[in-house]
């Protein structure tokens, strides 16, 4: 280990040791003490013997689109309140604290980046090297402590809005910085990371449309980048198609589960509407539909969403029943409750989420 | 099979995942709401007790929650002093800062009852208790008081740090 024949080797250890430090150090909510250390860490990294900081001219492009983008998403980003409502921001904005929070952020930013480039174009030839040095460096970027809970329900939650948006990111990364410069990967985290300390409202986005949204602006610049802007003229796109038909499909679910669409979806976990539809299929609904008497409604009774048949309706109010029940459902709906009148149904589709509900309420008990 | 195939399906796979379980929660969670927990914000009161009681007084009972706490001090002679002392804990997964403390006496309060506390900490970091002191004094005044009880409110406000 004293004897390593290569700077870059030593940059690896530095990264091991350094990746060791957070998970140990956020573990066990020692994250004060892990700001303190990150920042001095790299700033002495930065200017020691490593990284001289220097801006190569023939990167002038990229930088400039790597900024436009970057400065839409954000915008998008930030737009997306206006659809799910704004949020007060949760980071303290006096000037002191902006400034902490910025050099906080910053810095370890600018060293991070700048150790990826270096390792990533001494390894570029090995595969399993470049996958291990993105691994180590996402792991200097999570807080074990905040997304690894014992509840299993916050556990996807966590692992859905951060770990998987973060390990999508890294890997952007270190693309970038294998395929361009650090220029690239430094301008996306600045952008992301440093703006959202800076505005004082967020969009209120719960950790689904939090999550996908990430997932998917990493995997619409790894597109651009890939097919637009490091490919050669003549050369053949290969899977360009694929690419726009698979991301394509992945926007539309995920706008569709947002709700931003005018019919949404229920997975259907008992069988009080048999023969009509039974336990795991998928009913689809359109949101403020006129309703009738025998439309089906789907409507919210406390915690539960239920899918019912209405029978008589009067002032606002709707008395439904379950075909499969002998009775009608005890209480009346109000118009309020209502979601939505169903359309028609998917067999099947509904059983991923019930088994996945099932295998939760399960280890919880 | 191909690199850029895998990267498609893994893409596809962490959506559909990500779907799947969102209905699933969707379905138990309130849906006008943000299901969202990060981190959790918990600075709350963890104690109150009194640490001094000069003979022929009464700190009563302190009592309470997370958010609120409440005492009655009994105060015997000029002179006497009560103190209190309060503890905060940083319950949560974010680490805080002292953001507002004010303490407001009654204003038509009796002038023979003095309120005092002493600084909080500035930071409270995860995991982090710190503890202050309310000082009640029983002051020496020239006339014998017409009124004989005076309140204290406070408001201590701590901010992600």
């Amino acid at each position: 280990m004293l004897n390593l024949p290569k700077k870059e080797n030593k940059l690896l250890l530095i990264l091991m040791i350094y990746s060791l430090t957070n998970i140990i150090l956020t573990s066990f909510y020692l994250n004060s003490y892990f700001n303190y250390f990150k920042i001095i860490f790299w700033f002495l990294f930065l200017f020691s013997n490593f990284y001289p900081l220097t801006f190569n001219m023939k990167a002038k492009k990229e930088v400039k689109i790597t900024l436009i983008i970057s400065l839409i998403f954000i915008f998008l980003y930030f737009t997306s309140g206006f659809i799910w409502g704004f949020t007060k921001s949760p980071y303290n904005h006096s000037l002191f604290s902006l400034i902490q929070n910025i050099l906080e952020n910053l810095i370890p930013i600018l060293g991070i980046e700048m150790m990826r480039y270096q390792l990533i174009n001494h390894n570029r030839h090995n595969k399993k090297t470049l996958i291990f040095i993105t691994i180590l460096i996402f792991l200097t970027d999570i807080n074990m402590k905040t997304i690894f809970t014992p509840n299993k329900t916050i556990l996807f939650h966590n692992i859905g809005s951060t770990f998987l948006p973060l390990l999508f990111r890294h890997s952007l990364l270190s693309y970038l910085s294998l395929n361009t410069n650090y220029y690239s990967p430094l301008i996306i985290r600045i952008i992301d990371e440093i703006i959202i300390l800076i505005l004082p409202v967020l969009p209120n986005n719960n950790w689904y449309i939090k999550g996908s949204l990430e997932i998917i602006k990493v995997m619409l610049i790894y597109f651009l980048f890939k097919y637009f802007i490091l490919s050669r003229k003549r050369k053949k796109k290969k899977y360009l198609f694929t690419y726009i038909i698979f991301l394509g499909i992945a926007i539309l679910m995920v706008f569709f589960k947002m709700g931003l669409f005018q019919y949404e979806s229920i997975a259907i976990i008992s069988n009080s509407m048999t023969p009509t539809f039974e336990r795991g299929d998928l009913v689809i609904y359109k949101k403020e539909a006129p309703i009738s008497n025998q439309d089906i409604i789907v409507y919210q009774r406390e915690k539960r969403i239920i899918v019912h048949r209405v029978i008589n309706q009067n002032n606002n109010y709707y008395i439904t029943k379950g075909d499969a029940n002998k009775s009608l459902d005890q209480n009346k709906v109000s118009a309020k409750d209502i979601k939505g009148v169903y359309q028609f149904h998917l067999k099947y589709l509904g059983f991923p989420a019930i088994w996945l509900k099932e295998f939760l309420d399960k280890e919880a008990s | 099979m191909h690199d850029k195939l895998i990267v498609i399906i893994v893409f596809l796979i962490t959506i559909l995942t990500m779907t799947v379980g969102y209905s699933t929660f969707a379905t138990d969670l309130k849906i006008d709401g943000n299901a969202e927990i990060i981190g959790e914000w918990n600075v709350r009161i963890a104690d109150i007790k009194p640490i001094s009681v000069p003979t022929g007084c009464d700190a009563g009972t302190p009592t309470f929650t997370d958010t609120e706490l409440n005492f009655a001090a009994q105060l015997n002679k000029p002179g006497d002093e009560i103190i209190y002392e309060v503890t905060i804990e940083n319950a949560g997964t974010i680490d805080a800062r002292l953001q507002t403390v004010v303490f407001l006496e009654e204003p038509e309060g009796t002038e023979a009852i003095n309120y005092e506390t002493t600084s909080l900490a500035e930071t409270l970091d995860v995991g982090e208790k710190t503890t202050f002191n309310i000082i009640v004094t029983y002051l020496d005044v020239k006339e014998p008081p017409v009124k004989t009880t005076k309140t204290l409110t406070g408001i201590i406000e701590y901010v992600q740090k």
